[in-house]
């Protein structure tokens, strides 16, 4: 590995000054759990490490009004251990445990997993779907973007010189609604979504699709919607034949590449499969049996 | 490149510590080369095996994927704080030999460090969660059932 400078930042405007020179190579260290193996691989080879895990901002986890704010820095096992969270958002604490092994999500960061922007990344499907904002600072400015926004392309986020993630804020719903994770790997544990679907849904009092979202991952270079088969559901009653239809309508937002760990028609076969699962336990959730 | 040096205090297994190291220095690379703690594996180097496994102010980590730098002021538990009086090892340590968790060794280290974080987590694990909270500890030689069965016989014991 060569050698650089590093900077542990203690407020984002001190992150903000080191990450702003343009001179020289300046990546973010967050939870490092990708990062160091790439600087060993020499993919990356920065001149300074701005390491953000000081900051106190980026370490809160707290809902303020009808908002849960995550903050970037955070380890993802500190989030999944608030159980004010996990009854409020099962598909994220699915999602959270999934990522690599315990001494990977008591390093791995939300900010990480989403600045890394890989199309398989567990947590954007269940972002997406529950409509995640990220708060992007600077020393003086703070901007907030969807997370399917701010992912730009495969390892490409939308931001600036001198910014970096300081949260992602997650709408809290009133009401009868849930979420659910769901990925397909071809091992239990360890593993990397061959296709991963996040889905969040609410129903009316008749028990009809009041709320449907869903984010497809590994299957597009950025997060993407399913949008014809969220407004297929909608208004419809939640059953298994609505269901199915629904899964079917997914490949068409898909546009799946082949790779060391699928090939696109073999993700092509899942997505239905994945989807019809996700959805059905939004139903399990709901106490609805299928 | 940088020629900078940076210092770098920190609690390893109870007793005060500092090191002066380079910021690629990692955590692995400062217990066995810059500490002589040799108990500490290095396997995959990249954050999948889990051989070096320590446990980092509470909470275990893949020590090859930390930067020595990160560790600054942290409180480091590794296997040399386990078994410190050869007649008489720690229980996890007891259970992994009597029930023939390990063979070549390589592993066990951070499967006894990972074990340890787990039951002072879950007291009374079922066999889905310690397969869960041990699938970062690969190992090639037990196929993990034995590994599972050193875990499940000190349920109950103080983890220390």
């Amino acid at each position: 590995m060569q050698d650089f400078d590093y900077i542990k930042a203690r407020s984002i405007a001190d992150a903000s000054k080191a990450l702003s020179d343009k001179s020289i190579n300046t990546l973010i260290l967050a939870g490092g759990t990708d990062l160091v193996d790439q600087m060993r691989r020499g993919v990356k080879i920065p001149d300074v490490l701005v390491d953000i895990k000081s900051i106190p901002e980026l370490q809160l986890i707290q809902f303020e009004d009808d908002t849960l704010v995550l903050g970037g820095g955070a380890p993802l096992s500190t989030i999944y251990q608030r159980k004010s969270i996990l009854s409020e958002f099962p598909g994220l604490e699915t999602s959270l445990r999934l990522i690599g092994s315990i001494q990977i999500q008591n390093r791995a960061t939300i900010a990480g997993n989403i600045g890394n922007a890989a199309p398989s990344a567990d947590l954007v499907p269940i972002l997406v779907a529950l409509e995640s904002k990220a708060t992007v600072a600077s020393g003086q400015t703070k901007r907030l973007i969807e997370i399917e926004k701010l992912i730009t392309n495969p390892g490409v986020i939308d931001i600036q010189g001198g910014e970096l993630i300081e949260n992602v804020k997650i709408p809290v719903k009133t009401g009868r609604f849930t979420n659910s994770y769901i990925r397909f790997t071809p091992r239990a544990e360890m593993d990397i979504a061959v296709v991963g679907i996040g889905v969040s849904m609410g129903l009316n009092s008749d028990s009809t699709v009041s709320h449907c979202k869903i984010a497809l991952g590994a299957v597009t270079p950025k997060p993407v919607r399913a949008i014809e088969a969220e407004n297929y559901i909608l208004g419809k009653q939640l059953n298994s034949n609505s269901v199915k239809e629904a899964s079917t309508l997914i490949n068409r937002s898909a546009e799946p590449i082949t790779d060391i760990r699928a090939s696109a028609e073999y993700r092509l076969d899942l997505l239905p499969v994945i989807g019809e699962r996700a959805i059905k336990q939004c139903a399990v959730n709901f106490g609805i049996s299928l | 490149m940088s020629n900078k040096t940076y210092t770098i205090p920190l609690t390893v297994n109870g007793e005060s510590k500092s090191v002066t190291i380079e910021a690629r220095t990692t955590l692995l690379s400062v217990l066995r080369d810059h500490l002589e703690l040799t108990g500490t594996k290095e396997g995959c180097s990249n954050g999948n095996c889990g051989a070096c496994t320590v446990n980092m102010d509470g909470y275990t980590v893949d020590s090859c994927c930390v930067l020595g730098v990160e560790a600054e002021n942290s409180r480091i538990e590794t296997i040399e704080n386990f078994g410190t009086d050869p007649d008489k090892l720690h229980p996890i340590q007891e259970s992994f030999i009597r029930n023939g968790g390990l063979q070549c060794g390589i592993c066990t280290p951070g499967l006894i460090i990972s074990t340890q974080h787990l039951l002072r987590n879950i007291s009374e694990p079922t066999e889905q969660e310690i397969r869960l909270w041990l699938a970062g500890n690969l190992c090639r030689c037990t196929g993990y059932d034995k590994i599972i069965l050193s875990v499940q016989d000190i349920i109950g014991l103080d983890p220390g």
